[in-house]
Formats: structure tokens, sequence, C-alpha cells
């Protein structure tokens, strides 16, 4: 198989209810890529997310991970999912950034960044912090590693959000809307920081409605409504030269606002 | 006097023994049997769904059944209930008080933690899953430290309730310290042992809300 892919969507569908949310979604994210998701409210960005990050299960299609299927579809059109050692291992290679950070309040910085490793991935106590530490030298935030998240603004608890992440090393890391619950001076310091990683070569996934964040930073950038991809493209094609005039519609309103 | 308050204490310290553990476990039941919001309109008939919606009924009329009649009919219910159901003589009273102090505070406490439990968000658990925490991990790890911190005033006040409601014990004829109290009343023509009586209530309840207190200062780290 083509190794280079880190995750691959095949036509997956997902309906609430009545309400169809993901229509036959597929694209691939390969190594090293940084991949934009752009649209509007309720187009099912955060859906899409939810699924790849097994939050949700989704009706039919396929998933797979660093080639390992997550879930396929069997003949009945039915949705088969790998049983639970091998989800296991899917999610531990996925990091995911919540738009409301979620750090664990009752841990300290530094323990929010170890706690993981050591007692899912069994790293000894001492490597886990040797990491940590890195990653918050990384973040800017060494000297926050004893402080509780409630000490800490939104774009600095962010900072801890993404190393937490990070400290399991996974393949690949999404974003969910990042930025968006933070007060517009705080954005700049999380999104340099998603920059920095992109430099790095981090494969990433970045839903987001920061336009020029997206259009600088990605290598791709995918714009959906209504349940559906309407286009993929490079920034410069997707920003400067979209062919569907849904994009058009979308990026005008947009850029006015 | 000594021994009044020895069997107070003991009703108070074997209660939290059982009740708190206990309603843990009434809540665990009553959160594995919940339902999906959806329900599934052409689902198959299953065994399992059936066993859920029992056993939820089941823990609903337990709640309600204890909560929503008295303390002193239970202690009736328990002490005389063997020999009027099914003719067991012979129930210890000190024990059937306790197995009516627990499960009633059981229902207490139960409800206690569900608030708890309930108000921790959504993205804990879901930020404890994407970290690759198992159940067990995310329950004992990252929720109820915050489900502690969080229930720690009610907890404070249903100890000091129980501290007081031991003195029910005294309708089966357990000789908890009121009981000793109301007889030594009696005796001696004076009020002075009910005086005792009580300040050993407030001494006991001074001690619970010094310790209450203490407790949510060493909480008081994080928010």
């Amino acid at each position: 198989m083509k190794t280079n892919e880190i995750l691959t969507v095949n036509n997956i569908r997902k309906s609430f209810g009545s309400n169809l949310v993901l229509n036959d979604i597929s694209l691939t994210v390969s190594k090293g890529e940084a991949l934009a998701v752009i649209g509007p409210s309720g187009s099912g960005k955060s859906t899409l997310l939810r699924c790849i990050n097994q939050f949700e299960t989704i009706d039919s299609g396929e998933i797979l991970v660093d080639g390992e299927p997550m879930v396929t579809t069997n003949s009945d059109n039915a949705p088969v999912y790998a049983d639970k050692a091998a989800l296991r291992k899917i999610r531990l290679k996925i990091g995911l950034v919540f738009q409301n950070f979620n750090l664990f309040p009752h841990y300290s910085v530094l323990r929010n960044l170890t706690e993981a490793p050591v007692s899912v991935l069994n790293i000894p106590k001492g490597d886990a912090e040797a990491i940590a530490y890195g990653l918050l030298d990384k973040m800017g935030l060494s000297e926050k590693a004893e402080a509780f998240p409630y000490q800490l603004s939104g774009g600095q608890q962010q900072r801890v959000s993404i190393a937490r992440a990070m400290a399991l090393s996974p393949e690949i890391l999404f974003f969910d809307e990042p930025t968006s619950a933070l007060d517009p001076e705080l954005t700049g310091e999380v999104l340099k920081i998603i920059r920095s990683l992109a430099d790095e070569k981090m494969t990433m996934v970045i839903v987001t409605h920061e336009m020029a964040f997206a259009r600088d930073v990605a290598d791709s950038v995918i714009f959906m409504d209504s349940g559906v991809v309407v286009e993929r493209g490079s920034p410069e094609e997707v920003f400067g030269s979209a062919r569907e005039e849904r994009t058009r519609q979308f990026l005008e309103r947009y850029t006015r606002g | 006097m000594f021994s009044g308050m020895g069997t107070s204490l003991a009703i108070f310290g074997l209660t939290l023994a059982i009740a708190l553990p206990l309603g843990l476990a009434v809540v665990a039941l009553q959160q594995a049997t919940k339902l999906p919001d959806v329900s599934i309109p052409h689902g198959r008939f299953s065994i399992r769904k059936y066993l859920k919606l029992i056993l939820r009924f089941i823990v609903r009329a337990y709640l309600l059944i204890m909560r929503g009649t008295p303390l002193m009919l239970q202690l009736f219910f328990f002490y005389f209930g063997p020999y009027y159901i099914f003719g067991i003589r012979g129930a210890d009273r000190f024990v059937m008080a306790i197995v009516a102090f627990g499960l009633n505070y059981t229902a207490y406490f139960a409800e206690i933690y569900r608030g708890g439990i309930e108000s921790i968000s959504i993205g804990q658990y879901e930020a404890a899953e994407a970290l690759g925490f198992t159940k067990s991990q995310t329950f004992f790890k990252i929720i109820l430290p915050q489900v502690i911190k969080r229930i720690t005033p009610p907890m404070g006040n249903e100890f000091m309730s129980l501290v007081k409601d031991t003195a029910l014990a005294r309708v089966i004829a357990v000789a908890e310290m009121f009981d000793v109290a109301a007889k030594a009343a009696s005796g001696s023509a004076s009020t002075i042992p009910f005086v005792m009586a009580g300040v050993f209530y407030l001494i006991m309840n001074s001690v619970v809300e010094q310790g209450f207190k203490r407790a949510e200062r060493k909480l008081e780290y994080y928010k």
C-alpha cells in the first residue's frame, strides 16, 4: 500500500436521525502534510473529525489510519469496525487538540503532559517528564510546569493541550478549531505553535475559521459545505482561484466580514 | 453515658463504611443501565436491553423508597420485617439498625455522587479517551478526583445529618446516646442528660465540620 498515506477516508456517510451530516466524504492526508479544513458552521467539519477520532460511528464508508483499517464496509454497506485492540492502537497514532482545551484541572501542567505517557504507554516517569519539559520548552511554557490550568491564560492552556497531545508522539495531529475559544489577542501565540509544527513536517488536519492562517500554513485546503467536500486544492488554488461558486461565496463572506 | 456515645459513634462509622462505597456502586449500576437517547425504532428483541430496563427500574425504586419514606419507618421495617414476613426471629437490633442506616444513606450518597459525576463536562471524558486512557483509568484518575472536590460541600451536610440521625436508632431500642440520655433523664427527673446529649452531638458535628473545612481547603489547589 501507499505507505506515505497516514489517513485515508473513503466515502463515509454519517447522519444524526434524518439529518445527513457527512455525505460521501473522501480524503487523504500524506505524511508531513498540513491539511486545513474550512467551511461554514454545520458543514460537517467537526463531525468528520469526531468520526476519525472514534467519538462517533459512521454509517458507511471506510477509514484507514497509517494503512491500518479502523472501519470498513461490508457487502451490506454496513460499517465493520476493527476489534478493540486494533482501535486502541489506532487511537494512539492520533492526537487531538480540542476547541475548549479540555485540560485536566486537577493536574499540574507537567502531570497533564505525563499522565497519559506513563499510564497508557507505560513510559517511565522520568522519561515522560523529560519529554514533557522538552515540549513545554518548545511551547514557551517551561516556567509553567508546576502551574495548574486555571492559572493560565486561554492561549497558554491551548499550548499546553497541544503539548499534551504531542507527548504521545502521534503520527497525525487533529485540531478542532483550536483558536475559536480564544480572545483575538491570544490566537496568535497558538497559531505560531501550529505553524512551527508545520515547519517540522508534523502531519496535521486543522479545522479552522482562521482563513489567513490556513492560507499561510496549510499544504492543502479542503472546503466543506453541507456534508460534502466541495473542493480541495493548494491554498493558492482555493483562496486565489476557487473552481466552485460555493467556495467563492463562502470566502467572500469571510474576507468581507 | 459512655457506652451510648460509643454506640452512636459506631452507627455513624459503620453507616459511612457501608454507604460511601455502596453509593458509588449504585451510581455505577445506574450509569451502566442508561439507555441511549435515541431509541432504535426497529431494534431487535434483546435480553440485555430488558435486563437493563429492569435493573434501572429497581435502582429508581430503591432511591425513591429510601429517600421518600421516613428513616424511622425503615428502621422498624428492617427490625420487625424479618419476623412478620419470613417468621425469622432474633434479628439483632444493632445489626438491623446498621442495615437500615446503611441502605438509607447509600441512596442519598448515590444521588450526591450522581450530581458530581454529571457535573463533569463531556470534554474531560473525550480528552481522556483521545489520550488512550481506559474507561477505568478515566474514571479513577480523571473523573473521580474532580467529583470528590465538587461533592465535598454536600457530603458535609449529609455527614452532619447522619450524626443527628443516629438518635433514631432508639426506636428499635438500640441503646445509643439519645436513648441512654432519655432513660437517665426519666430516672433522675432531670433535664441535664438531655443537655449532655445535645453537647455530645454538637461536639461530634463540630469535629465533622472541621474535618470538611480542612478537606475543602486541601482541595483548593485547583479550580
